[in-house]
């Protein structure tokens, strides 16, 4: 999901002296991927919501918001900082890491799914769909794409475009 | 028209350009851009182009100094780079279509300029089954299609076989007369059938800036010489060597610039390459 990826894709050079921002440009590029993303989440929600008998929205929605943090990062990590797929890949999986499995260990104002906090507690009770900890680290990934966005304001600023630096791994 | 006050640009400690004053596109010119590698070609055409911004110094369009939003620089020019990456599954003319949708611009020129760079054949190949040549010729379709008052060229004939090369003489000096044309290359001996003026790039500064025959006029006396790998030793001492051929064992032919040539030493007219090496080559011999 990188630029330029093994010889794939639209330089990112190129794209950036079309007038389009490569930045918000890798979300129409990349949407087939995006796409495909989605529909695994939805398989995978809705797959153990029928062998398990939890209601649909009880996974959905932790599942949506570490996809959509998962997603997020790989958009800065790849056009705000020039990355090749495979550290995309690798922050991706760090910060999928962090935001489920962290708090459920050691912060749980933080975790997005507050019933399997508990349930790993022994605790049988359940909590709202909708977290704290869902709606901190959405917010959060919102604030880091719409900085990563802004900052630089234009593509001038990004010097990995203007030196060719995309990674290509 | 696009100028460069003393501008400086830094990658790291380095400074790639430093005090540069520029002047560009005033009158409708084909500019050959020279320099050695690494003397700041490719991020003079970066910046040109609004893809990168200057430490110091300003840079203004059309007599507006330009602040961090280079969006304006880049509505005015096209730009090229060089190893330009293409995706291999896609059409040359779907490439084409898509790189103009990008600029908001139709793709009505396309098939014209795909006939003249000789590839009416390929539109609807797959850009991997091209060779780099072939590649090479579809991004100069790209270029010269987003019909803008600047093109920016970064070392675009550096595939391309002599005809090739020859036919993209033919197209700069059509296109030129309706737009600016700046380009960096290697091949010198192309600047004088190509380029109005010349900018050559020499440790981050502009060494020379001007027509094409004032560069020639800059070269000095210029000799050639042959004899034995002692006499060669002895020329590589007191001239700047701008063309050097093995004749057989132990012999050799050199072409050298000098102040003080050997006697056994036969004056000949200097070319472009021999007063562009002289320059980029910070001797005063």
């Amino acid at each position: 999901m990188a630029f330029g990826t093994a010889g794939m894709g639209v330089d990112p050079r190129v794209v950036a002296g079309g007038l389009v921002d490569p930045r918000t440009a890798w979300w129409r590029t990349q949407s087939p991927n995006v796409i495909l993303a989605a529909l695994v989440v939805a398989c995978q929600v809705f797959g153990q919501a029928t062998w398990s008998g939890e209601p649909v929205s009880m996974l959905l929605v932790p599942t949506a918001v570490g996809a959509a943090v998962a997603l997020a990062v790989v958009n800065v990590v790849v056009t705000r900082f020039g990355m090749g797929p495979s550290v995309a890949a690798g922050v991706a999986l760090l910060a999928t890491v962090v935001v489920t499995v962290l708090p459920c260990l050691a912060v749980p104002a933080l975790a997005i799914d507050g019933t399997l906090f508990h349930w790993m507690r022994g605790d049988p009770q359940r909590m709202p769909v909708v977290t704290t900890g869902a709606v901190v680290w959405l917010g959060l990934a919102a604030a880091v794409l719409l900085g990563a966005r802004l900052l630089p304001a234009d593509v001038s600023g990004l010097r990995w475009i203007a030196r060719g630096e995309s990674g290509r791994d | 028209m696009i100028e460069l006050s003393d501008v400086t640009l830094s990658y790291g400690e380095i400074d790639v350009l430093q005090g540069i004053d520029l002047s560009l596109g005033a009158d409708c010119d084909v500019v050959a851009l020279l320099g050695r590698n690494g003397a700041g070609k490719s991020t003079l055409l970066s910046l040109l182009a609004g893809m990168t911004r200057q430490a110091a110094g300003s840079v203004s369009l059309d007599g507006t100094v330009l602040g961090a939003d280079r969006s304006r620089l880049r509505r005015n020019g096209t730009w090229l780079p060089q190893d330009l990456r293409l995706d291999p599954q896609v059409s040359a003319l779907a490439f084409v279509k898509h790189l103009l949708g990008l600029r908001g611009l139709p793709a009505d020129d396309a098939a014209e300029l795909f006939e003249f760079f000789g590839l009416g054949w390929a539109v609807r190949r797959p850009l991997g089954s091209m060779s780099g040549g072939e590649r090479q010729r579809v991004a100069l379709v790209y270029a010269f299609a987003a019909d803008s008052p600047l093109v920016l060229l970064d070392e675009p004939t550096q595939a391309l076989d002599p005809w090739e090369r020859l036919r993209f003489a033919e197209l700069l000096a059509e296109r030129a007369a309706r737009r600016t044309v700046m380009y960096a290359t290697h091949f010198i001996a192309d600047v004088e059938a190509t380029a109005s003026r010349v900018v050559v790039l020499h440790d981050a500064g502009i060494a020379f800036d001007g027509p094409v025959h004032a560069l020639s006029a800059t070269a000095p006396d210029v000799y050639v010489c042959e004899g034995d790998e002692k006499i060669m030793a002895h020329i590589a001492d007191v001239a700047q060597v701008t063309g050097l051929a093995r004749l057989g064992p132990d012999r050799y032919r050199a072409r050298f610039a000098t102040k003080c040539p050997p006697d056994e030493a036969t004056r000949v007219e200097p070319t472009l390459t021999d007063a562009y090496l002289v320059l980029t080559s910070g001797l005063d011999r």
